[in-house]
């Protein structure tokens, strides 16, 4: 089956950085992946550059097959990759409603005389635009919410509203970056339950997270990135092996070269 | 919250600014009065157009006058030397505008001050256009006789007809952008102002949709020039200037930055104050300059702000009532 | 064109974009330390041109006095503006914008203020110097014009030792560039603000006197040369105090050569045609340049 995201031998550099260093993965339909690392090992550039926020300094990537290495964010965002940011970015001062409303503007058709005239076909998509938009809000249990202006809303909350405004255009493959930081407990419960139903509905999930409990409990393969190299891949059984030969070799330093002469070792 | 009690009060006080603006004649028919009143609603027009670059998209647009004079020439040259009906030199003064205003589509990626000082080089590029090629413009003498305004064989010849012919298109304005803000593109306007790489995320073409909030202000600039142009009946390139750029500027923000009606008030402000002034005569520009530093100080949403908030405490005593963020998109 | 006529647009150029580099200097350490981009600035080198002028008549002193009175009178008003207004603004929590667009009220102000204290008429400074020109080879080139160079490069030298050696300096930089990690090392911002406008004052003040010098004083005389160098500092990237040097010299050098060059009547319209592509390649200006360099 051909990979919904394909990332092939890519690499980003910063000046003298390099941030991702030719990593390849491919991430399968329906699959949750889960992307985990250090701080600084490169995992949100990795998803800016999946995105389309950020060009690869080298290397391709291909969504259900198609090259979209050049792919603007809008154009990449209406084909259907979606995402969440690391720091919550919503429109503050719109209220939740409009939030959501704003990630269907790709699905949308009218045009700025269409607005002008409110002709009866713009009104019907503002009506269909706005149905769909509470759906998706119910569907992360925000709907009671949907006239209150964004940035008075919970942390929690805002965390969930922005994985509205993702989902709202039925999008094929979402990205999270740490959508559990900050969360307590219940609210990460609360999450978890989310990201399984949306992967249930078929979207394919990448999902950039600390939160280890939220990894292990919802990822079928896990990708670990240090310093911006790919370090190992599997599912998290694997991983948590892996993870365990990380915790022992803690401390005596080069953890990333010791691990790299493992898998030499095994290769 | 509740979303029905802001938006009566909103449309309440819209209603009343324009039953104002309506009344105003009645109040006194004397030309200069109406005049200088004219002006402010042809301004109100054109600072509306500003409200949208400013106050939906967040786009510093120092380059407005620039339209304002291009409409306004469009529309004088056309009726003048090539005879055509008023009616269509206006809409041709938002046309030419509009085309002209695709030079600036590569200009749009600049953020910020630097949008500011782009569109202020246009300006001036364009006022020097103005008074150095005579063969289009009538260069620094500027054009005499322009003639009135008519729509069809009526000919709108007193300093009352034009008075409601401008709040007529002011009206018609503002209801578009009214609309305007509550559509698909109006929201993609607001996602751009508050975070590109959200709104870039959601799907919206940034590039894009700067691009035609320019045109649609240039278009109603350009009408706002045209208005001008017949209102005054002579153009000289010093009616466009950097320094009109700046003042479409003020009135957006003295109103209240994102509010339509505070654009129009704004215009007043601008416009009628200095006139108001006169009697003080020395003193005027020493008054308006002050003025111009309290109205700022009034905060973000600037005198809509203030009229939200005295009318969310005088009538909305107790309750929560009115988000003022809100009740300032009057 | 010959040499010697090179060599004196050269000259000319370079002296009016010194005075421009003096104004954007300001600007660009204003605009660093509080972000607020000062459209009065023009008029603060006004007040330190007309009260320069007025001192010199009044007193009859030597020039280089005169300059320093004109640098001190425009530092002060300088900082009475930021103490009076915009700290005050800024305390009520008036967002940037507004306090930006205040800046042009203050402008509009002290025009009117002092066309009403000292008159409408433009005064011309006294001759300065006992020479017409002095002659290089074929190169006639007016005192003025030498002294603008000299003065405005050495102010300019004094600003970097000033930022770069004193405590006070270092500090300025300091905030500007992090104003909560300065207060916590103990840093006063008000009164690093207040410097920072006193600064900027200063070398407005001087820009002042030498632009007065040069042609004559006059309660208009500063809005034009203040948007002039506000377009310099943008150029050259703002915030960026090479930049603003650059930018002011560079606006200058042009300005006049494509007067001669390309077309007096669009003068001004090619130093914005230029700014224009600028920016379109360093949407950041010049200093954009520098940084990816690196
Ligand atoms: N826009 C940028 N400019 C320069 N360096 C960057 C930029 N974005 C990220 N980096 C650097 O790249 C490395 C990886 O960052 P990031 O992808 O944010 O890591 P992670 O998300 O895994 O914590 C870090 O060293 C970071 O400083
Ligand atoms: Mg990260």
């Amino acid at each position: 089956m051909t990979p919904v995201l394909e990332i092939a031998t890519v690499t980003r550099r910063f000046g003298g950085l390099v941030a991702i260093d030719e990593v390849t993965t491919a991430i399968a339909p329906g699959e949750i992946r889960g992307i985990i690392g250090p701080n600084g090992a490169g995992k949100t550039t990795l998803l800016n550059i999946m995105s389309g926020h950020m060009r690869p300094s080298s290397g391709r990537v291909l969504f259900a097959g198609r090259d979209i290495t050049k792919a603007r964010a809008d154009k990449v965002a209406a084909m259907g990759v979606r995402r969440t940011f690391q720091n919550v970015r919503l429109f503050g001062e719109m209220t939740v409603l409009g939030n959501v409303l704003v990630g269907l503007h790709a699905n949308g058709r009218a045009g700025i005389f269409a607005a002008l005239l409110r002709t009866g076909r713009q009104r019907r998509e503002e009506h269909s635009m706005i149905d769909t938009a509470m759906q998706a809000l119910e569907r992360v249990g925000l709907a009671a919410q949907a006239n209150t202006i964004a940035s008075s809303l919970a942390y929690g909350h805002r965390k969930v509203l922005e994985i509205a405004r993702a989902i709202v255009a039925a999008p094929k493959v979402l990205l999270l970056d740490e959508p559990a930081a900050g969360l307590n407990a219940s609210e990460a419960a609360n999450l978890i339950g989310v990201i399984r139903r949306i992967n249930a509905e078929g979207v394919t999930v990448a999902i950039v997270e600390h939160h280890m409990e939220v990894i292990m409990k919802v990822c079928s393969r896990i990708t670990v990135l240090n310093y911006g190299k790919h370090l190992a891949e599997g599912t998290p059984a694997e991983v948590q092996g892996n993870a365990q030969v990380i915790e022992a070799y803690l401390g005596r330093g080069g953890v990333a070269e010791r691990i790299m002469e493992l898998k030499a070792a095994h290769a | 919250m509740d979303d029905k009690f802001p938006r009566t009060l909103v449309w309440a006080g819209r209603i009343v600014m324009f039953a104002i603006l309506a009344a105003l004649p009645l109040i006194s028919q004397q030309d200069y009065f109406i005049h200088v009143v004219s002006l402010a609603l042809i301004f109100g027009v054109a600072a509306l157009g500003m409200q949208l670059l400013l106050g939906y998209a967040g786009l510093l647009s120092v380059g407005q006058a620039a339209f304002l004079g291009i409409g306004a020439y469009t529309s004088a040259m056309l009726t003048k030397e090539h005879a055509w009906p008023f009616l269509a030199a206006f809409l041709a003064a938002g046309v030419v505008s509009a085309l002209v205003s695709l030079v600036l589509v590569p200009i749009t990626r600049l953020r910020g001050i630097y949008l500011g000082v782009a569109t202020l080089g246009f300006t001036i590029i364009v006022h020097l256009v103005m008074v150095n090629e005579e063969w289009l413009t009538g260069g620094t003498l500027g054009v005499l006789a322009i003639p009135h305004p008519s729509i069809g064989p009526w000919k709108l010849g007193s300093e009352v007809a034009v008075y409601y012919f401008c709040l007529a298109v002011l009206v018609i304005v503002f209801l578009a952008f009214h609309r305007l803000g509550d559509s698909r593109f109006g929201r993609a306007l607001q996602a751009i102002q508050l975070d590109e790489d959200a709104a870039r995320a959601s799907g919206i073409n940034i590039t894009l949709v700067k691009s035609q909030c320019f045109v649609v202000a240039a278009v109603v600039t350009g009408f706002a020039g045209s208005l001008f142009a017949h209102h005054a009946q002579y153009l000289n390139p010093n009616d466009f200037t950097f320094w009109k750029s700046i003042e479409i500027l003020i009135m957006a923000a003295v109103g209240g930055v994102g509010s339509l009606a505070g654009a129009v008030v704004g215009a007043f402000v601008v416009v009628i104050l200095p006139e108001a002034l006169r009697a003080i005569d020395q003193w005027r520009m020493v008054i308006y300059g002050s003025l111009l530093i309290v109205f700022m100080g009034f905060g973000p949403r600037g005198m809509a702000g203030l009229f939200a908030l005295a009318t969310r405490w005088i009538l909305a005593r107790g309750q929560a009532g009115v988000p003022v963020a809100k009740a300032a998109r009057l | 064109m010959g040499a010697a006529q090179l060599v004196e647009l050269a000259v000319g150029g370079l002296a009016i974009g010194c005075i421009y580099s003096l104004i954007a200097l300001g600007m660009t350490m204003i605009i660093r330390a509080t972000g607020i981009v000062h459209f009065a600035q023009g008029e603060v080198m006004m007040v330190g041109s007309v009260l320069g002028l007025s001192a010199l008549l009044l007193l009859h002193l030597p020039f280089l006095a005169v300059l320093l009175v004109g640098m001190a009178i425009a530092g002060i008003a300088a900082v009475a503006i930021e103490l009076g207004i915009y700290r005050t603004l800024r305390m009520r929590g008036t967002p940037l914008a507004n306090i930006i667009i205040a800046t042009i009220g203050v402008s509009i102000l002290l025009q009117n203020v002092v066309q009403l204290a000292w008159g409408s008429e433009p005064k011309s400074y006294p001759k300065l110097f006992a020479t017409d020109h002095y002659t290089f080879g074929a190169a006639k080139l007016s005192p003025q014009l030498i002294w603008i160079i000299v003065l405005g490069v050495v102010v300019m030298l004094a600003l970097q030792a000033f930022l770069r050696w004193t405590r006070t300096g270092i500090a300025m930089q300091a905030a500007a560039q992090d104003p909560e990690a300065a207060q916590l090392m103990g840093i006063n911002l008000t009164r690093s603000t207040a410097i920072t406008f006193l600064i900027g004052g200063v070398l407005a003040g001087a820009a002042g006197v030498l632009l007065g010098s040069m042609f004559f004083a006059s309660f208009s005389m500063g809005f034009l040369p203040g948007i002039k160098a506000f377009v310099a500092a943008t150029l050259g990237g703002l915030g960026s105090i090479g930049g603003a040097m650059v930018g002011g010299i560079l606006f200058g050098l042009l300005e006049t050569f494509g007067a001669v060059w390309i077309s007096t009547a669009y003068k001004d319209a090619i130093g914005m045609v230029l700014l224009i592509v600028i920016l379109l390649v360093f949407p950041q200006g010049l200093a954009g340049l520098v940084r990816r360099g690196r």
